[in-house]
């Protein structure tokens, strides 16, 4: 249910995609209740399709199919075509095809549920993004080998923004889906508002603190989800736990961004990451296991000055 | 392929495909909600009045008559920024990041359930109007602005909007579309609009098929540029881009800032 604050403002927490989703609207007028619901509801949808916990959903099913090209939903098809060009572009840093691997290490659990990914045949050890096929006009994915596509990252990115759209009308708002956030406008004081990156080492402190209006802010950590083999962001050009990062932030006008663009910086590690952030003209901040900061050039734009 | 440095190009098709992948998405599900779509057909209707004394000099046949297909209404509704009134964009002029702000949101905290809640509302100073920036393109020199150009002929006067009263600097606002955002960045010299560009192009087709009315807002002092064949989101975006600076430019009679409604 959601809670009307003491200023006004209306506040809503439920849990979806395996995590908490918390939407706040500054000033909750008469419709608010209504929006926050429609941006929930996306939430719902999109999870539906794009999980990989229910041999149901839509993506299971295409996995199901490799070797046809098959029919999808905008959702599906949106999701797949922005997962494939942010892999193009890192290098196949971030690919969405190493849901395999994962599983591998253990990942093959729903974190909150506790649900197991359904066991689906173990495709080659070299299938790589450049395995999945889209055709625009007919909207299919061809999977040329079998393989199971991770969406994880795009998908709760893909509802953060499609939430946006439906809070817009407020000017003034904040979403946080686990740690993927959208800040809408100001905040209650009429200022940016305020979002503080955790300390990759010391629970409960935060690192830096950042102002934020009108953009989305992703952390791709080391410290969550871990298992014996490693923690969930792999490198897919290895299949192995990268270790060069504890922590990746990156602020981008949009969550899907924000959240596909931490996951390939988190890989590519601060040579590569900071360089390649900066080129998407994107801001980032990489630290790493000796907690050295590595940041883009206009990052401080955005610091929280002491 | 390796992870490019600093092709610009890549940038803008990887932030607009992002934006268009939403888009597509949102407009794909828009009949489930349909009172937002409503609300946004609404407000796209009221947006542009027939403009009368515009000088029908570019793509006169298609000027008037490309009104939003009613489909594009429920997209349009990401456009909700641009349409809303100045005096509320007016409000927000003083947003700029470097202010102040405490703790509400903690990035990662992946578990926390909610975000602490600010506890007054307080209203910003309104000495903070100087200098709006967008938090990641900050537009601090754009020194673009020609002479002022004085306008002899009788004033276009939009509806909605009194007589204009802009306070010197430059702004920025953002449209939006169903095919990705524009910033616009407008320069207020002496009163009037010295200067008006797009800063930032991301839409998924080139903004230069609008090119020739982003100079329009300055003949015309207003945001009214002409229909575009072929191009109604993107001259959409700009007029709304338009329409957002010039609300942060207002002068307001009344010195204070007004309150949050």
């Amino acid at each position: 249910m959601s809670v009307k604050a003491a200023d006004a403002s209306l506040v809503r927490t439920e849990a979806v995609m395996g995590t908490l989703v918390t939407i706040q609207i500054v000033r909750g007028g008469q419709d608010a209740d209504e929006a926050i619901e429609r941006a929930l509801e996306w939430f719902l949808e999109i999870e539906e399709r794009c999980t990989r916990f229910d041999a149901s959903s839509e993506l299971m099913q295409l996995t199901a199919q490799s070797g046809t090209a098959v029919a999808v939903s905008p959702i599906l098809f949106e999701a797949v075509r922005f997962a494939l060009m942010v892999a193009e572009e890192s290098g196949g840093a971030f690919d969405p095809t190493v849901g395999h691997r994962m599983a591998g290490l253990g990942f093959n659990r729903e974190h909150r549920t506790g649900e197991i990914a359904p066991i689906t045949a173990t495709p080659a050890a070299d299938v790589s993004y450049r395995d999945v096929v889209l055709n625009e006009k007919n909207q299919t994915i061809l999977l040329r080998r079998p393989l199971t596509l991770d969406l994880g990252a795009v998908a709760k990115g893909l509802a953060v923004d499609t939430a946006v759209r439906e809070l817009e009308p407020f000017e003034d708002f904040a979403i946080d889906a686990g740690g993927d956030l959208y800040l809408g406008g100001l905040n209650a004081k009429g200022e940016p508002w305020s979002v503080g990156i955790r300390h990759p080492r010391r629970d409960g402190e935060l690192i830096d603190t950042l102002l934020v209006s009108g953009q989305a802010v992703c952390t791709s950590g080391d410290y969550e989800r871990q298992t014996s083999a490693g923690h969930h962001l792999l490198d897919p050009r290895t299949g192995a736990s990268t270790h060069a990062v504890a922590s990746a932030t990156v602020v981008a006008p949009a969550a899907l961004l924000a959240d596909a663009l931490a996951t390939a910086a988190f890989v590519l590690g601060p040579q590569e990451g900071i360089p390649f952030l900066t080129g998407l003209g994107v801001e980032g901040l990489i630290i790493t296991p000796d907690m050295q900061r590595h940041e883009t050039p206009d990052l401080k734009k955005l610091l929280r000055r002491a | 392929m390796t992870p490019s440095g600093s092709n610009k190009k890549v940038s803008n098709s990887l932030v607009g495909l992002s934006f268009a992948a939403v888009l597509a998405v949102y407009s794909a599900g828009y009949a489930r909600t349909r009172s937002a779509a409503d609300q946004l057909e609404a407000r796209s209707a009221e947006r542009r009045p027939a403009n009368p004394t515009a000088p029908q000099r570019s793509a006169p046949a298609t000027g008037q008559s490309i009104a939003p297909e009613p489909g594009a209404a429920a997209v349009d509704a990401t456009s909700s920024t641009g349409a809303r009134e100045a005096p509320a964009a007016a409000d927000r002029a003083g947003e700029k990041p470097g202010l102040i702000a405490s703790a509400e949101l903690i990035a990662p905290a992946a578990n926390s359930p909610s975000p602490a809640i600010p506890e007054t509302p307080v209203v910003s100073a309104p000495s903070a109007v100087a200098q709006p920036v967008q938090p990641t393109v900050p537009v601090a020199a754009v020194p673009v602005a020609a002479a002022p150009v004085p306008v002899a002929e009788p004033k276009p006067v939009v509806a909605a909007a009194p007589a204009p009263k802009w306070r010197d600097g430059t702004y920025t606002g953002w449209g939006t579309s169903r095919h990705g955002n524009i910033e616009a960045a407008v320069t207020i010299q002496n009163g009037k609009i010295a200067a008006s560009r797009i800063s930032q192009c991301l839409t998924r087709y080139s903004c230069d098929v609008i090119d020739f009315i982003i100079p329009q807002p300055v003949v015309r002092q207003s945001p009214d540029v002409d229909y575009v064949s072929r191009a109604t989101q993107s001259a959409d975006a700009y007029y709304y881009a338009v329409v957002e600076a010039l609300g942060k430019a207002e002068i307001k009679s009344d010195a204070k800032v007004a309150e949050p409604k």
